[in-house]
């Protein structure tokens, strides 16, 4: 009995003892700063993208347009948007970003540009996923000063706070996170993933592109020398990645979500009270990806009433949207895909230069 | 899978929790004790590992003291277990389980051969609830089909009909029961929470093992009434922590490789068919025994001992072997009350193939109700026969790591049909299987898990060798190294659980 006692002493204590060492580890790395205590690793980035983005942000009379969406529209950039629509720009896109984390970031920005005028927000068909209409990043909800931004849940969270608590401290992908920071502090060599206005630096050292009218041109140079063209078979790989992951992902299980339409028009709404303009972009998809995702899954329906809903969006007088239709080819060759989502900034400055001539 | 909610459910639950901030305490318990459609009560979750067992077993061993009060606990447990994954089925569950403990006694008190007609209301109530909530829409649609060749066409319900989770289980303990009793194999019992108590107890409600109420009501009487014991424990935790290792560091990273895949059946090589079929042939393997040594494990915490449900299954050298192996709870049962039911081998040698194949058939159909698990039991059904046909010397000749990986190969065809969701689609694996095109690339398998894909599927291939969970304790009790090592791989076990997976078996 003694020896079976001890046994069930030894592994309690044993795994107090790992579990605490894993604790210790990530609550003092803190990669999603998200305990914020004083006594952290010091390191100048971390991964908490949202609370990054809101370091970033200037308090600035100047700044007149923000730009969001998730990693499809980390492709565009300020300068761009500058050259288009004149005063200063800022980026907000965060990659995987839900709309709930988007309209967080868009309260985080009217604080710190009073004189927004427009924002241009790239509609993403995954927002759409009722699984994902509630969602937030824990970075962004056991994040106590981001948590305060965010507009209120209709579906509280689906598990207690504890449960997200311990998730963020035992996670695989933390502790992997943990050890990077680590090896930051270490190496003394940090990769800053943002420049100064919140662009994605590997886009924004792209050199400028003379836009507007010329890449409207372009655009449909492009999409007439498409044709008969065949697909690399690199970007049809990567084309079939994104299959993958969007359907094992985003697009898992998906049910068109009223609730996100609803938070659209409540964002419209609420921008149109202060004088803000919206313009909204369907972002694209490359149509070999459209094509493979329609013929998998049923998913063309909800596509085209995401469209549909964008669409009556742009009724009211202070919003602006744009959908990819059939007068609006999108090319199709590799130097303007990455892969099935993503695409290049000559097409998403095409794109900005559309939705200003239809502003 | 809808573990017994539907989806509408579970805003509406969804919006009843808004009114509680997710800070306070009540809402925490709110959400683990009611919210469980959205997140249900699994083995691998951490409501389940750090509170709900915790809270369960204190309650059990040090809270409550007396025999009864016990049961009522052990009762309660279970029915918060089973509400959390789906409360609007509750009823049903303690319906059943009355149903069947009146039925056994209302029988005692006739004589022998005025019994049937209630054992008749037993199979037909149990059976009954089954058929309606599992294989419904699935007579409807064969009956459809087939009236549709008189070009007599069939208007179908759009009834929502969600299966309740456990039921195949829970209703095959208690019918087996109340046939044991109409056998006069047994005694009705006469505590209504003893039999509650071994219906529901939680560790094997949901997903089996299926145990006899022989096994388990006696061992039941017995612990109520014991002391807290250590020795239990540690065994407990040695199955618990294997089985959850099993679940969550090795099928689920190889889940994570090949359901990708699958869902780009079309686009891929054969060699990628191939790794799917042999990956699922693993991942179902680690996932359900997994499972069993969970349930197993949390059976010696409460000082119970639950029957072996797997015992290394692909060492088997045949298809009558691998029955012996695989699902043992499930294989004994369908002999003992379905297979001998029929004549089993008492009718000569026809009628014994006939008993053998509808036995495998039906025991297919249990799985799932999709023709595609009735193809799988009727396949082991007709492996069955070809072994018995050919006597008692093994079906294949040569060594027996030959014999073994051919069997595995013969398993492995079979669950083809068993992972695929309709016949077509099982048709269009085989056909990329066999066409021998595409080369040796893993295109299909995401570059972010296919490297963990690989090493656990390789992982997985080794273990095979190695002795199982049993063979590990009746080899050598564990000792305070072994304790170590538990803590290390339960730590583990912890870090990759990083999203909660249901078990394969759920969905039976």
């Amino acid at each position: 009995v003694n020896l079976a006692k001890n046994q069930l002493k030894v592994f309690f204590s044993f795994l107090f003892f790992i579990m605490s060492l894993n604790a210790l580890l990530v609550l003092w790395t803190d990669p999603y700063r998200v305990w914020n205590q004083s006594w952290v690793l010091k390191t100048q980035t971390h991964m908490n993208f949202y609370l990054r983005k809101f370091e970033l942000m200037p308090q600035s009379h100047e700044v007149e347009s923000i730009i969001l969406g998730a990693s499809t529209s980390e492709n565009f950039v300020t300068q761009d948007i500058e050259a288009v629509f004149g005063g200063k720009a800022f980026h907000l896109s965060v990659a995987g970003s839900q709309t709930l984390g988007r309209m967080t970031l868009i309260r985080l920005a009217q604080q710190k540009f009073p004189n927004l005028k427009r924002v241009i927000y790239i509609s993403d068909f995954y927002e759409f996923n009722d699984n994902y209409e509630d969602y937030l990043p824990p970075e962004v909800i056991d994040n106590d000063f981001l948590n305060k931004q965010r507009p209120k849940l209709s579906l509280e969270w689906k598990h207690p706070s504890w449960v997200r608590h311990f998730w963020q401290l035992f996670s695989h992908v933390v502790i992997e996170k943990s050890f990077k920071q680590i090896g930051k502090a270490i190496s003394g060599q940090e990769k800053f993933i943002y420049n100064k206005k919140g662009d994605v630096v590997a886009w924004s050292e792209v050199p400028a592109q003379e836009i507007s009218a010329q890449s409207r041109e372009q655009l449909k140079v492009l999409a007439l020398s498409q044709q008969g063209d065949t697909i690399s078979p690199w970007l049809s790989s990567k084309i079939q990645e994104s299959v993958i992951e969007y359907t094992t992902g985003v697009l898992k299980d998906f049910q068109y979500s009223q609730r996100t339409l609803q938070m659209y028009t409540e964002l419209q709404k609420e921008l149109t009270a202060k004088s803000i303009d919206l313009l909204i972009v369907a972002s694209p998809w490359h149509p070999k990806f459209k094509k493979t995702v329609f013929n998998q899954y049923e998913l063309q329906k909800d596509y085209e009433a995401w469209l549909t809903d964008l669409q009556s969006l742009g009724l009211s007088s202070q919003t602006t949207v744009w959908v990819p239709t059939e007068s609006h080819p999108i090319p199709t060759l590799k130097p303007h895909w990455r892969d099935g989502v993503h695409y290049s900034r000559e097409v998403s400055g095409a794109l900005l230069s559309q939705l200003s001539t239809s502003e | 899978m809808s573990y017994g909610l539907k989806r509408e459910d579970k805003r509406d639950l969804g919006r009843a929790a808004q009114h509680y901030s997710d800070d306070l305490w009540p809402a925490n318990l709110y959400c683990l004790f009611f919210l469980k459609g959205v997140s249900p009560l699994l083995f691998n979750s951490l409501q389940f590992l750090f509170l709900f067992v915790p809270c369960v077993l204190l309650g059990f061993w040090f809270l409550f003291r007396g025999s009864n009060s016990r049961l009522i606990f052990m009762n309660l447990a279970s029915f918060v277990f089973y509400g959390a994954w789906s409360w609007k089925f509750l009823p049903l569950l303690i319906f059943s389980t009355y149903f069947d403990f009146k039925i056994a006694q209302i029988m005692e008190k006739k004589k022998p051969e005025k019994r049937k007609k209630y054992v008749v209301a037993s199979v037909v109530v149990n059976l009954g609830l089954l058929v309606f909530f599992k294989y419904f829409y699935f007579f409807l649609d064969t009956g459809s089909w087939l009236l549709a060749f008189l070009e007599i066409e069939l208007t179908s319900p759009s009834w929502d009909i969600v299966l309740p989770v456990g039921i195949s289980f829970y209703t095959f303990q208690s019918m087996s029961y109340t046939i044991d009793v109409y056998r006069s194999h047994s005694k009705p019992y006469t505590d209504y929470k003893l039999f509650t108590a071994y219906v529901c107890f939680f560790p094997q409600l949901v997903a089996g093992p299926i145990i006899r109420h022989n096994e388990l009501v006696s061992q039941i009487q017995e612990t109520v009434k014991k002391r807290f014991s250590a020795e239990a424990m540690v065994l407990g935790l040695h199955f618990f922590t294997i089985g959850l290792a099993k679940k969550v560091v090795i099928a689920d990273r190889i889940a994570a490789g090949i359901d990708p895949a699958l869902l780009q059946l079309a686009h891929l090589s054969s060699f990628e068919a191939l790794l799917c079929a042999l990956g699922y042939s693993l991942q179902l393997y680690f996932d359900f025994s997994g499972y069993s040594d969970m349930a197993i494990g949390l059976g010696h915490f409460f000082n119970l001992k639950f029957p072996v449900n797997f015992d290394s299954p692909y060492k088997s050298q045949s298809i009558t072997e691998f029955w012996r192996r695989w699902h043992i709870t499930l294989s004994r049962w369908l002999r003992d009350y379905l297979y001998i039911a029929l004549g089993g081998n008492r009718l000569g040698t026809f009628k014994t193939y006939r008993n053998l194949m509808l036995t495998m058939t039906l025991g297919g159909l249990w799985h799932g109700a999709g023709w595609n698990y009735v193809v799988w039991g009727a396949y082991h059904g007709m492996w069955l026969v070809i072994e018995r046909l050919l006597g008692a010397a093994p079906l294949w000749r040569g060594p027996v790591l030959l014999r073994t990986l051919i069997t595995f190969l013969v398993v492995t065809v079979g669950l083809i049909f068993f992972r695929s969701p309709t016949m077509s689609y099982a048709m269009d694996w085989f056909e990329i299987l066999f066409s021998f095109e595409g080369g040796f690339r893993l295109d299909h398998f995401h570059p972010k898990v296919r490297d963990k894909f690989v090493v656990m599927f390789l992982m997985a291939i080794v273990l095979q060798f190695l002795p199982n969970s049993q063979e590990m304790v009746k080899k050598q009790v564990p000792g305070y190294r072994s304790m170590l090592y538990y803590a290390l791989i339960f730590y583990l076990s912890l870090v990759f659980m990083a999203s909660e997976s249901p078990f394969l078996y759920f969905q039976f």
